[in-house]
């Protein structure tokens, strides 16, 4: 019997990247605590080759972009593109989540028709706000863990067991609760991000199966 | 009467355009926005400068003021809260 597998791609190149890394690192130790083999691409690592390699040599179940993205890519280290509109053998019958923005518009339902199971992913652009001072350690910067949190719970719903579609309302219901702490706490200096928790949690969509299970 | 209609609306741009950029006056400071795939990350001046401007992404971040504040007044916002608790 082949174990579960997890690819995660985590490119690190600039402030959002290195924030999207960082906190991709919650998941990768779920993952490992649940006993499930996991392909960490980090940075430079992230590369077309390395990727399309592992998608379609290892064939992991289970994949997790981070980066930058738009309607028809998924962008790796220094926003080289890792997956299109035409790759088919390297989606073929696995469960997808890019935080990534816009992918789910176009990329998604293509992965779909391609083999993908399952595409979870933005429709829109995926924003988040962050605080200056914490640029160097973004793991304990609470602003931004308000959506990064939410967003990880995709994978982690995933890996627990959850279906696609119950992993992406899982986490939709994370930012739901952000969103009613800031709109009830009074003064907190975070209220403004309830603008962009709301937009990221209206606009993240599942593609294809939605009782698809890892 | 077509122009009247334009300019109405015009109208209407520029008191959403400075709703907006009275609501991101008020961003607490040292906070900044990340717009993944434009791979920016922005301070509270530079957001009202693209919102000022018109830009491409000035247009985005009226698009999610306003998408946030009409859900507001709908009630929907308090609808899918409530229903996440």
């Amino acid at each position: 019997m082949t174990s579960k597998s997890l690819l995660v791609t985590r490119p690190e190149h600039d402030p959002a990247t290195r924030y999207l890394a960082r906190w991709s690192e919650p998941v990768l130790e779920e993952a490992r605590k649940k006993g499930v083999r996991v392909v960490d691409l980090h940075k430079k690592k992230a590369s077309p080759n390395r990727v399309r390699g592992i998608l379609e040599k290892r064939s992991p179940r289970l994949v997790f972009f981070n980066g930058h993205g738009s309607d028809e890519v998924v962008a790796g280290h220094d926003n080289e593109v890792i997956l299109g509109e035409g790759d088919k053998e390297a989606v073929e019958g696995k469960i997808l989540f890019a935080r990534a923005c816009k992918s789910a518009k176009k990329l998604g339902p293509a992965s779909i028709a391609n083999g993908a199971v399952a595409y979870i992913g933005y429709e829109e652009d995926f924003v988040f706000s962050l605080n200056e001072n914490k640029v160097s350690r973004p793991l304990e910067d609470r602003t931004a863990g308000l959506f990064l949190e939410p967003s990880n719970h995709v994978v982690i719903a995933l890996l627990k067991g959850h279906s696609a579609g119950e992993a992406n309302e899982r986490s939709r219901r994370l930012y739901g609760t952000n969103i009613a702490h800031l709109l009830t706490q009074e003064g907190s200096e975070d209220y403004d991000a309830v603008k962009l928790l709301y937009w990221d949690m209206v606009h993240q969509v599942v593609c294809g199966d939605e009782n698809a299970v890892f | 009467m077509e122009q009247e209609k334009q300019q109405k609306s015009e109208e209407i741009s520029d008191d959403v355009r400075d709703l907006v950029i009275a609501r991101l006056q008020v961003l607490a400071p040292g906070k900044l926005i990340s717009f993944g795939g434009g791979e920016q990350t922005l301070t509270k001046e530079e957001l009202i400068s693209h919102v000022e401007k018109g830009d491409e992404l000035g247009k985005k971040i009226v698009e999610i003021e306003m998408t946030f504040l009409r859900a507001l007044k709908d009630g929907i916002v308090l609808d899918q809260v409530l229903a996440s608790l």
